[in-house]
């Protein structure tokens, strides 16, 4: 017996074409509010955008298609992904790109790695070795930046 | 001609400095390391490169993307002998021969006619590049505007049907990287498009950002929701045997036996099929090694440790190398040299059909990098390194994914001093992650970002100078070519393909 297809927004196959076409609406949406600096007829810089839209539509119209037929048709799919970490990870780029440029290079990198290294379940037994790697991690990419490329990394206060 | 042999040879004069040639041999060991590692990419290599090349010279940035390329092309092959796991998807086939010869006892031939097949590959590769980029080039100066349209066209349709499996699913993609292309300042008039009231998006996105979001931080979120099935990562690996060096060294014999029309028929196929767009390495090889066993004397050894297979595919993903190469000349072909098309126009090079005649020197030491980095350095490294080859895949994901996630966000900044770009390669990166686990590709997404302007800007001028009347790219004889021939692929890849698998199910 074919198992129940999951809830349509769980599904990525109808989800990410479904995103998709709402921000080709917003795209199409936006390129007939393109202006043009002189009259060129049809082909002025909204042309191209709203033939790429059209063609987007068509395109995701097939996907679409697909995804329905799969849904149909097939089992529900086994969904071996897991959301949360990668959810994490993004969690914790953003916060690193908000402190980057205030707190410095040193600073937040040392706390991003360590926590990275959680995520990822590094050596859950060994504090010592994950603070090691942590600060390893953190000094080659110091020196391979800042001293062997001469790019200017920022710091916190000035010296760190 | 005669000055184009000189400006080459020049090349090699350039590799001669120490700091070039230190690099070439840092980027060789990177290429290897990422190739070798199964999931990493010589493509990601080259894209974590890509903000150092800001403060790198433009020869040598050029000189570490060849090295990395070989290198990442042939490394693939060591763990798909060693352990059965393809470090690179083009080296699917040496797996299917090189691990039986490993379980054999005979893991270091494997490893040694992979390496010499590999260098044999990329050196007539190279040797096919040098000798025909003039002609390519001076092919390419008879497009006109029409025929550039259509050439930029069949790239991009070509490389779409080129991922098999996900015809529609990759059309949306290239279209979604073209219209991340069309953001910012129109490319014919000074009108800017889709900046939604922000000044940052005048300026257009950034090449970067795309590319180390898409293959950087996308590929760590990959791991990241991975990480729970496939537990502490690590390949398992049980007791490693122990690797003479001496044992590398292939036998004339099983030379003989493979037969030197082998390497030579593979290597013209890998570079025929490297200049194809959306080709690459894989198909290369498999073409190559669907050949070998047709004009096989032994076909049966096919599948159960056969040194030609190995040999045949080898051979061809490393010519592809050289091959790939040759479409750079405006159009790229596959995702590194896309983006090594990226580190020129970072460089402020201009790609196109005037690179040879204006920028040779420039591009000079990256061929003679090609051909250093496959005569020498295939050889050396599998000498000095073989034996530690074993070691590379109990690397854990934990270090190594967090290392590549600070260098792509440490990089995009340094490239420009900007926390925008941050931010965009981050948003890059997420947005890459959910279309990759929905299935769809990812370089169709960098192709159609990198290959859009020029597509808007020829079909623009061509139907401007038509009063736009688009019957000017069925007169234009080179653009009907073109056209032409992007029917007869699309007939050809996708079309009868798909009539078969019909009829067959």
């Amino acid at each position: 017996m074919a198992a129940k297809p999951l809830a349509w927004w769980r599904d990525r196959n109808l989800l990410v074409p479904l995103c998709l076409l709402l921000a080709t609406t917003i795209y199409l949406a936006a390129a007939f509010q393109v202006s043009t600096a002189f009259s060129q007829g049809l082909v002025d810089a909204s042309f191209t955008p709203k033939v790429v839209a059209v063609l987007m539509y068509l395109a995701l119209l097939f996907v679409l298609r697909d995804a329905l037929r799969a849904r149909r048709t097939a089992e529900r799919a086994a969904d071996e992904t897991h959301f949360a970490d990668p959810l994490k990870i993004v969690v914790l780029t953003a916060a690193y790109i908000a402190a980057f440029p205030t707190v410095g290079y040193v600073l937040t990198t040392l706390p991003y790695v360590y926590l990275l290294f959680l995520v990822f379940r590094f050596d859950e037994r060994s504090q010592l070795k994950r603070i090691a790697y942590t600060a390893a991690i953190t000094a080659i990419f110091y020196l391979l930046f800042a001293e062997v490329f001469s790019v200017r990394l920022p710091k916190a206060g000035g010296w760190l | 001609m005669s000055d184009f042999l000189w400006q080459v040879l020049g090349g090699f004069a350039a590799l001669g400095q120490p700091e070039v040639f230190a690099y070439l041999v840092i980027g060789f060991l990177i290429g290897a390391f990422f190739g070798a590692v199964p999931g990493l990419t010589s493509v990601l290599a080259i894209a974590l490169l890509l903000p150092l090349t800001y403060s790198l010279d433009v020869v040598t940035a050029l000189v570490m993307c060849a090295s990395i390329f070989m290198a990442g092309m042939y490394a693939g092959s060591i763990t798909a002998t060693t352990i059965n796991i393809p470090g690179a998807p083009s080296s699917m086939m040496t797996s299917v021969e090189g691990y039986p010869l490993m379980q054999q006892g005979k893991g270091a031939n494997a490893l040694g006619h992979a390496a010499l097949a590999s260098m044999i590959g990329g050196v007539i590769g190279t040797l096919l590049l040098i000798g025909f980029m003039p002609l390519a080039a001076e092919l390419s100066l008879l497009i006109r505007t029409p025929g550039k349209f259509s050439l930029v066209f069949f790239a991009l349709v070509v490389i779409a049907i080129a991922q098999r499996d996900a015809l529609a699913k990759s059309a949306v993609t290239t279209l979604l990287g073209i219209m991340f292309a069309t953001v910012g300042v129109d490319v014919m008039e000074p009108v800017p498009r889709f900046t939604f009231g922000t000044e940052t998006l005048v300026e257009g996105i950034d090449m970067m950002p795309i590319i180390i979001g898409a293959f950087a931080i996308s590929e760590v979120l990959v791991q990241a929701a991975d990480q729970r099935g496939a537990r502490i990562v690590d390949v398992p690996l049980e007791a490693p045997p122990a690797i003479l060096r001496r044992d590398f060294v292939p036998l004339l014999a099983e030379i003989r036996e493979i037969g030197w029309g082998t390497y030579l028929k593979s290597s013209i196929i890998g570079y025929l099929v490297g200049v194809l767009p959306g080709a690459g390495g894989s198909m290369a090889a498999f073409l190559s090694y669907a050949e070998a066993m047709r004009r096989s004397r032994r076909p049966e050894l096919f599948g159960k440790g056969s040194r030609e297979g190995i040999a045949a595919a080898e051979t061809a993903n490393n010519s592809m190398c050289g091959g790939a190469f040759v479409p750079m000349l405006g159009i790229p072909g596959d995702p590194t040299t896309a983006v090594v098309l990226g580190v020129l126009v970072i460089n402020g090079l201009q790609p196109g059909t005037r690179l040879l005649e204006t920028q040779l020197p420039l591009i000079a030491p990256m061929m003679a990098a090609l051909l250093v980095s496959a005569l020498l350095l295939i050889p050396l490294t599998l000498f000095l390194f073989g034996p530690y080859f074993l070691k590379i895949v109990s690397i854990r994901k934990a270090p190594l994914y967090s290392c590549i996630a600070v260098v792509a966000l440490v990089g995009a900044y340094v490239a420009t001093y900007s926390i925008f770009q941050m931010a965009l390669a981050l948003f890059f990166g997420v947005l890459a992650f959910f279309l990759r686990r929905a299935g769809y590709p990812i370089v169709t997404l960098l192709l159609g970002f990198i290959l859009g302007p020029d597509l808007e800007q020829y079909l623009r001028r061509s139907l401007s100078l038509n009063d736009g009347d688009p019957s000017i790219f069925l007169t234009s004889l080179d653009s009907l070519f073109f056209l032409v021939l992007t029917a007869v692929f699309v007939y050809f890849m996708a079309l009868r393909q798909h009539r078969e698998r019909s009829t067959t199910s």
